[in-house]
């Protein structure tokens, strides 16, 4: 009988000392801990395949005196120009830049362009460049005024059968949608003439097979497109013989092409309606909206506060980055005066969200009382300027 | 008849401090009765299997990538979902001598050293699919039966989130196993585990749940990804009785879980 109650004493001790032992099979009570490797199955979803103009995609004849009507009357008759060629800027008919996206996102297309009248140098043309204005005002005078437009295809051209430059045609095209304003070469940190373009994604579907999955086109797919060509009227009563012969002095253009995935949803707002996918070019709006000083001019500096509560998802901040030509990017983001990680936040949909496992974020969230705990954020735009947001976290 | 057994312990070790008086009535003839029961030698035998390192592999799958694998085709309909890999399950089958209770603890992480995931885990799937970041409902299924093998697993209708995530951290429940029956070899004089078939108890669990489908999961893949580590704590502590209170009781209908201790 006595042997028994002490083999229960026993027992209890063994209860109270958890052994340390390998993952392996244990040989008495005690404790093991195994650690297991999860895996995650993903394919990127975000696939570029973009088609940019060829280099030399754009020719162009300036005709201030009509001589191509008046010598080629079946490629510049009367029916596409009833008053002759004088006085226009002319491309041949089916050339031009042809842009095509079967990329699985939209994509915000820019492109950026000059006049110049030396390549090496990037010299300013002695041509007298003027914006989209009346054809009256380029015809007064003697100046060589000279307006250089785009044209860019309309949104009724037929996409399943633009395949390239060759649909570029007068019948396909908004003449004179955007003037190229910038002569000569920017200065470093400028831009020249911008113009900025939202195209619509392909359809894409998941294959493959276990190990290795991928998110390709589905077959047949056009993807979106748009096509441009330079345009434009001259001053039918200057000297423009400066500009031809043996010596003459060039007048050229330079373009550049870039894109990047679009930052926001396709918004109807931020198409002007100018020509296909061309978008407004709206000012940046910040937080709390745009400061200026007494002389008209952005402050450095931008303020506001919201009401955050931990535990209803993740933290968004609304905020508007502009469109076009003036959409900024962001820099830096500060929580608590500590940087973080692009990784971290995105920006999309006129909101920046933040991940709330990030350390700082999570600290913010971790410090929240029922009567609020306030954290800065402080972002700063392409545009160095700041927005600090007083966010006050409750729980 | 387990319980009798320690009544006449317990009864024996204060019989010796406390005066014979206090115990009139019920009590007398109780003692009397069971000093009349010959006492049996309890062997002291531990045997209990428990889960290896590849038995709760999970797989995360966002966009449902596994219907191609599973049906040949794509099906959006599996997207968000958190799968066992197949034949996968964490299994415990006691066949000692005496009843153990299984501590289970479980955490989530980037690696062993406890440095917490960047998943956001959740308490439960009915906001998973908002915003963009990583995030999931992690959460383990204990069976409904008693079963000998992941073959033969089934699961119950509890689900308990995993909200553990780095450091020290454990989300913790835990099962009561019943002891096996030991026979004495005539021979031998040694015990032997009695042969027949039902001579076990077991528990078992999987892990299920739910991914934010809306997420982008890229930096938990390929080279230079952030890994997804699954700790699992299992303590062994041996009972000296086996109390079916303890278990979990359920207010309503569906698959209980088996051997799960409640609350």
């Amino acid at each position: 009988m006595k042997k028994k109650i002490v083999s229960l004493m026993l027992a209890a001790a063994l209860c109270a000392m958890p052994l340390s032992v390998s993952a392996s099979a244990l040989t008495a009570p005690g404790s093991t801990d195994v650690t297991t490797e999860g895996t995650v199955n993903y394919a990127d979803t975000t696939v570029y395949s973009v088609t940019l103009p060829t280099a030399n995609c754009f020719n162009f004849v300036v005709d201030p005196q009509g001589i191509l009507s008046a010598t080629d009357s079946t490629n510049y008759g009367p029916d596409k120009y009833p008053a002759g060629t004088a006085g226009y800027i002319v491309a041949t008919e089916g050339t031009g830049a042809y842009i095509n996206n079967k990329s699985s996102v939209p994509i915000k297309l820019m492109m950026e362009a000059y006049v110049q009248s030396d390549d090496t140098t990037g010299a300013a043309s002695s041509v007298n460049l003027l914006g989209l204005v009346p054809e009256k005002e380029i015809m007064s005078g003697i100046d060589n005024n000279m307006m250089l437009t785009m044209d860019i295809t309309h949104d009724k051209v037929d996409l399943a059968t633009f395949a390239d430059e060759t649909t570029i045609t007068t019948e396909n095209v908004n003449p004179y949608v955007a003037a190229i304003t910038q002569n000569g070469q920017p200065a470093a940190g400028d831009k020249g003439t911008q113009i900025s373009f939202a195209l619509a994604p392909a359809a894409y579907e998941f294959t493959g097979t276990a190990g290795s999955y991928a998110y390709t086109m589905v077959g047949g797919e056009t993807g979106d497109s748009v096509g441009l060509r330079l345009s434009g009227l001259v001053n039918t009563n200057a000297d423009w013989s400066a500009y031809t012969g043996a010596s003459a002095e060039k007048i050229a253009v330079k373009t550049t092409f870039s894109f990047d995935k679009l930052s926001s949803d396709y918004e109807l707002a931020a198409f002007d309606g100018r020509a296909h996918g061309v978008l407004a070019d709206t000012p940046a709006e910040y937080f709390a909206g745009a400061e200026y000083d007494a002389d008209g001019n952005l402050t450095g500096a931008v303020t506001g506060a919201m009401d955050y509560e931990v535990g209803k998802g993740a933290l968004e901040i609304p905020f508007s980055f502009g469109t076009g030509a003036n959409e900024l990017g962001i820099k830096t983001i500060a929580v608590n005066g500590t940087e973080l990680d692009p990784a971290d936040y995105k920006a999309l949909n006129g909101v920046i969200t933040f991940k709330s496992t990030e350390a700082n974020i999570k600290a913010a969230m971790d410090a929240a009382t029922p009567d609020g705990v306030a954290a800065p954020i402080t972002i700063v735009t392409s545009d160095d300027i700041e927005t600090t947001v007083n966010v006050t976290m409750y729980k | 008849m387990k319980l009798k057994k320690i009544i006449l312990g317990i009864l024996f070790f204060t019989a010796v401090s406390v005066p014979f008086q206090a115990w009139a009535s019920g009590t007398l003839s109780g003692v009397g009765l069971l000093a009349g029961k010959e006492e049996k030698e309890e062997p002291d035998i531990y045997q209990v299997t428990l889960p290896t390192d590849r038995d709760l592999e999970v797989v995360l799958d966002p966009e449902g990538l596994l219907s191609i694998h599973e049906q040949g085709k794509y099906d959006s309909s599996w997207s968000g979902q958190i799968h066992m890999k197949q034949g996968k399950g964490a299994l415990f089958i006691n066949r000692s001598s005496f009843p153990v209770m299984v501590r289970v603890g479980i955490s989530i992480g980037q690696n062993r050293k406890g440095t917490p995931s960047t998943i956001g885990l959740l308490e439960s799937d009915s906001n998973v699919n908002d915003g963009v970041w990583p995030q999931m409902y992690l959460c383990a299924i204990p069976g409904a039966a008693k079963i000998e093998s992941m073959d033969d697993f089934m699961p119950s209708d509890t689900n308990i989130p995993i909200e553990a995530n780095g450091g020290q951290e454990l989300t913790e429940f835990s099962f009561l196993l019943d002891r096996s029956e030991y026979v004495q070899d005539e021979k031998t004089g040694e015990y032997v585990l009695a042969d027949y078939e039902d001579n076990y108890d077991s528990a078992s669990f999987v892990l299920g749940g739910k991914v934010n489908k809306n997420a982008d999961w890229s930096s938990y893949t390929g080279k230079n990804k952030e890994h997804l580590v699954i700790r699992t704590v299992y303590t062994i502590q041996k009972q000296s009785y086996y109390d079916e209170q303890r278990l979990y009781q359920a207010d309503g209908e569906g698959k209980m879980p088996y051997a799960l201790i409640g609350k």
